[in-house]
């Protein structure tokens, strides 16, 4: 397995992860009362668990660049990367429009979206553009590449 | 626009000389990855790969790449 697949591989495990703990903090304090005042304890831990994300991702940076110094990564990498931007954009767009698109309907009669829901679509943003980064990377490096 | 497919001959080129895919990648600057991806014709090298690649089999491009026809699509006319 390439340096390539595996750091996607990798970054894919850790982000999954992160979002099934992220999906579990904010079912055990409940959305609807997720900015109580007493509920902090649960917004702490959603914010310590994308520590461990960051520095792997941080991480994996780092690492990047010193392969492509030394040749580990080349142009197909550099190219299933930038694809994979392209992709997690869009998927991104598509997701943070549907999810405001739906709050609206949900909220639009009553006095206002829980603030929580808007504590959630900002961490949600930053775990999906990783999650979904990783995925595509993964697919990008499969398939080949986008113009083959 | 019809796209053009571009074939090669890199696993022939490659298996008559004896050389294995990482040595290959190795002479050319990139991957075993990319070496893979090429022989399957899932990727098109960028122009200094392609010279790389055919200065280390020391044939002319041409002689590893050819065009293989435009890919058309069902909109586009016969």
């Amino acid at each position: 397995m390439s340096l390539a697949r595996r750091q996607a591989v990798i970054s894919l495990i850790v982000w999954t992860a992160i979002l099934v703990g992220m999906v579990i903090d904010l079912s055990a304090a409940g959305l609807e009362r997720f900015s109580d005042p007493g509920n902090h304890y649960y917004r702490g831990i959603l914010a310590g668990l994308l520590l461990p994300g960051l520095a792997l991702n941080g991480w994996l940076g780092m690492r990047q660049r010193r392969a492509r110094r030394a040749g580990e990564l080349d142009e197909r990498d550099e190219q299933v990367a930038r694809r994979a931007s392209e992709l997690t954009l869009i998927v991104l767009a598509i997701v943070v429009f549907t999810v405001g698109v739906v709050l609206w309907e949900v909220y639009k009669g009553g006095p206002g979206a829980p603030a929580a829901w808007f504590y959630v679509l900002a961490y949600a943003t930053v775990v999906l553009l990783s999650l979904i980064h990783a995925a595509a990377r993964l697919i990008c490096d499969l398939a080949g590449s986008a113009d083959a | 626009m019809p796209k053009a497919r571009i074939g090669n001959r890199v696993r022939e080129l490659r298996e008559v000389r004896g050389m294995t895919q990482a040595a290959l990648g190795g002479m050319c600057g990139c991957t075993r990855q990319t070496i893979i991806m090429l022989e399957q014709e899932k990727y098109v090298p960028s122009l200094s790969l392609a010279f790389a690649i055919a200065r280390a089999f020391g044939v002319g491009v041409e002689d590893v790449f050819q065009p293989k026809g435009p890919r058309r699509r069902s909109a586009d006319p016969p």
